[in-house]
């Protein structure tokens, strides 16, 4: 169940068929599957030396053989027609992302006039490839005016994603939802209807233990995406914006511009060392990785006389010129990290957080918040501190909550953001939520956090973990409930579904977040014989899951 | 990795169409068969072929390149059985070996020259295509650099270690970090290499020492001009894991390219518009000079 294996061996399935100079034909969403997996080196070592969008407008050349990577949509179909009735290009090897209907395919035929088409198939690679475990659905907004409804497209554009995982990873799950989400449990129908309907395709060697696909929903923990992120894949997309493997920031030392670099484990492997250290790990590798670099380079100025060989060399040879050019990278992305945390003060917010999430509620907690929303931060982090005291003390104490938003107002931040307060609690309250986000208070419980307390926190900053451990973890045991999570559509007494399972697929509907996907991650690597798999319909950092409840204001008026 | 293939079925659907069936080369041909004619004319009666079906002259350099370092890999392939020989202590004469690895050293060494030279000439001839058709070229032209690199790269790092044992310099060390030292330290082991044989030869050594020196320092200079071309590849090459080797940001660049190419096309267009009206203003000029001239010359009898 490695999503990025699974990629490569797509393409190589689809560039290896045909050996000749080809043109690569590709539509807006599919440049982006293809940018999440694979590189510009990897097709011109496949002798594909043009890339092109179906929707632009292109010359005659027709001494190239197409290999075309596309959604199976009506506009594709339309473009596609077009395109077969005066072809550009000598042949046409069609791939889609996912299974096509009798009539797509009959309309094609109908207009391939020339015979030029030479192979259709379907590869299931709907979705983009974040990490090995981890992808996306690249959806942004799900919900339409009601917690409960689904936007029609989101729906349309999820289940698609959500069937080619399961058949890229050949898998036919049972299916678990939140049973206090009506979308879950809608997009727990669609694909149970697809999965039968298509029984073909999904008639996959049976494997012991039945795996799970467990359709969970943002709502139920609004917490994670609101929180300072502290490790630093999680950080750089927190504070920066991870776009696919892109990454785009002002960087100090060049004013006025902005640099934009790649992040991406499968070819950066400091990034894939590093991508799950918290800030002051991340600190001390950086330090080692530099000095790396110090003593290749100052071991060459022993072999190497005077400054001109010294600069030829370093011009010369690209190993070297690679490993210099990774650690720039990333000192340049830290050293703006770490400036960023200063601005925003982030280290003692921070603190506040974790201590409001993670402790016992307590009186001091308003005057820290009402002390920094104050202080001078940006608009978003204000908003994050007083959601995430709304969200803590929504019962506790709501004359408190209730004085936020104007606490906001005061405070330079725009009704629009301020007003999401109550959008969020109507949306995720503690009464649209089940099970427990916060810890509990009765006093056996407090019992057990003071055991937690005893072992010892290593580090304030990273006390919190999402809602989704506690839920996995009862899974992995046999212990999560069907009272909360209830099987799709099957007797749960009739079949063997009360062993643990091994393989895993957890579809975060309204969005995942890196903080989730480091701890799916962790107990894939310390767990033998476990593989889950994290898709979101998209991957949330505190400002498009901001942007997305501010969406959702705008809907339900 | 579920796959499922459509192409059958696809077929049945397209059969079923009557009107299928034509070749994609005679589409714009006369279809009535007893007038058709072996090349096709249009309606004025000219001659046309169409030139978009044939692949351009310089896409051949790709076999060419191909068959080249596939020569190469042959060589480098039985250099190594005779360095293997060759640096096993033994007291025959090895005269001969040491000829057999300089040919083949040469040989493999202007093979590499042979593709970059190859790759020079395309270089100059795709220069003045455009569009999409410069983009195919650029990035073939990228993609062989990349293989020649790697390929030379490896030869070198084969021919510095076998050097090092040459010159009895000391090549163990820890072969975790031997592989970038190797492509670095090469470079200064063949400068010194050649300094010692001209220091040899000067000091008038024995024949046979300096005729051994200058076998070694004969494969120096072929390191030195590979790192050279190394060099020169390097301009061509697309740096792996960097922006440019983004897939989307290259469809970006596309995109801007195109519009940007646009616009120069309009503005070439008013240039030339001008240059038409400041040709006439030339020819203005000259007559007037060249009456001028002659009103001059007139004067002056």
């Amino acid at each position: 169940m490695n999503l990025n294996l699974s990629a490569q061996s797509y393409f190589k399935r689809m560039f290896q068929e045909v050996s000749d100079l080809k043109v690569l034909l590709l539509e807006k969403e599919t440049t982006k599957i293809v940018s999440s997996s694979i590189t510009q080196s990897n097709l011109l070592e496949q002798q594909i030396y043009l890339t092109v969008l179906i929707e632009n407008q292109r010359e005659k050349l027709r001494h190239l053989k197409c290999i075309a990577f596309l959604r199976p949509t009506s506009q594709t179909l339309r473009f596609l027609c077009e395109e077969l009735r005066d072809p550009r290009y000598s042949e046409y090897h069609l791939y889609f992302t996912n299974i096509l209907s009798k009539s797509f395919l009959e309309r094609l035929a109908e207009s391939d006039d020339f015979e030029v088409v030479k192979t259709v198939q379907e590869i299931f690679l709907d979705y983009l490839v974040v990490n090995n475990d981890l992808a996306s659905l690249n959806v942004p907004h799900v919900i339409d005016n009601t917690p409960d409804s689904w936007l029609d497209s989101a729906l349309e554009r999820t289940q698609q994603g959500l069937v080619s995982l399961l058949l890229s990873l050949k898998k036919k799950p049972l299916i678990r939802y939140d049973v206090n989400s009506f979308i879950s449990l809608k997009l727990a129908e669609e694909v149970s209807y697809v999965m039968q309907n298509e029984g073909q395709l999904f008639n996959f060697r049976k494997s012991d233990t039945p795996s799970i696909l467990l359709i969970l929903d943002r709502k139920n923990d609004p917490i994670t995406p609101l929180l300072t992120q502290w490790t630093y894949q999680a950080m750089v997309h927190e504070l920066f914006g991870i776009n696919n493997g892109r990454v785009s920031f002002h960087n100090a030392s060049l004013p006025g511009e902005t640099t934009e670099i790649v992040l991406n484990p499968a070819l950066d492997p400091f990034y894939n060392e590093a991508r799950f250290d918290n800030f002051g790990e991340l600190g001390v590798k950086i330090k080692d990785y530099v000095s790396q670099l110090q003593t290749k380079s100052t071991k060459k100025a022993n072999d190497i006389e005077s400054i001109a060989d010294m600069k030829q060399f370093l011009e010369t040879y690209p190993e070297y010129r690679r490993l210099s050019g990774n650690v720039n990278k990333h000192v340049s992305l830290v050293s703006e990290i770490s400036l960023k945390v200063q601005q925003e003060n982030l280290l003692e917010i921070g603190e506040v957080e974790q201590s409001m999430v993670c402790n016992e509620p307590q009186a001091t907690d308003f005057s820290y918040v009402q002390r920094l929303v104050s202080s001078n931060i940006s608009e978003n982090t204000k908003l994050r501190l007083a959601t995430l005291y709304a969200l803590r003390f929504e019962k506790i104490d709501p004359a408190k909550v209730a004085s936020l938003q104007g606490l906001l107002l005061a405070n330079g931040v725009s009704p629009a953001k301020a007003s999401i307060i109550p959008t969020l609690l109507h949306f995720s309250g503690v009464a649209a939520r089940q099970g427990d986000i916060f810890p509990p208070t009765n006093i056996f419980s407090r019992a057990r956090s003071g055991f937690k307390g005893l072992r010892g926190v290593e580090n304030v900053y990273i006390q919190h973990s999402p809602f989704l451990k506690s839920i996995v973890q009862d899974l992995l045991q046999g212990k999560l409930k069907e009272s909360t999570h209830p099987y799709y559509n099957i007797d749960a007494t009739t079949e063997n579904v009360h062993e643990k399972p091994q393989d895993i697929i957890i579809m975060m509907v309204g969005g995942a977040t890196y903080e989730e996907a480091r701890f799916i991650s962790e107990i894939n690597a310390t767990h033998p014989g476990i593989r889950i798999v994290l898709a979101g319909t998209t991957i949330h950092n505190s400002s498009s899951y901001i942007d997305d409840i501010m969406y959702m204001a705008s809907r339900i008026k | 990795m579920a796959y499922r293939d459509r192409t059958g079925l696809y077929i049945t659907f397209r059969q079923s169409y009557a009107h299928h069936g034509q070749k994609l080369e005679f589409s714009k041909w006369d279809q009535k068969e007893e007038r058709q004619n072996l090349i096709h004319k249009d309606v004025d009666d000219n001659v046309v072929i169409e030139m978009d079906m044939l692949a351009p002259k310089w896409v051949a350099v790709e076999s060419d390149i191909n068959f080249l370092l596939q020569n190469t890999q042959r060589n480098i392939q039985s250099l190594d059985k005779q360095y293997a020989k060759h640096v096993l202590p033994s007291f025959s004469d090895k005269t001969e070996q040491e000829n057999e690895i300089q040919r083949l050293t040469i040989d493999i060494t202007s093979d590499f020259q042979k593709c970059h030279r190859i790759l020079q000439t395309t270089k100059r001839q795709t220069k003045t295509i455009q569009g999409s058709e410069a983009l195919v070229a650029q990035n073939l032209l990228a993609n062989l650099a990349s293989r020649i690199q790697t390929e030379s790269a490896q030869f070198r790092k084969k021919q510095s270690t076998y050097l090092k044992k040459l010159r009895g310099l000391n090549s163990d060390f820890s072969s975790s970090d031997a592989k970038l030292e190797d492509t670095v330290s090469d470079v200064a082991i063949s400068q010194s290499t050649i300094q010692q044989a001209a220091l040899m030869e000067e000091q008038g050594e024995d024949e046979r020492a300096v005729q051994h020196e200058r076998a070694i320092a004969k494969i120096a200079e072929g390191i030195l001009e590979l790192a050279q071309m190394f060099q020169d590849l390097q301009g061509l090459v697309i740096e792996q894991g960097a922006l440019v080797d983004r897939i989307d940001f290259n469809v970006e660049q596309t995109q801007v390219h195109a519009k940007s190419a646009e616009k120069e096309l309009t503005k070439a267009e008013g240039h030339q518009r001008n240059t038409g009206r400041l040709r006439f203003m030339c020819i203005l000029v000259l007559i007037i000079i060249a009456l001028l001239i002659i009103l001059i010359g007139k004067l002056a009898r």
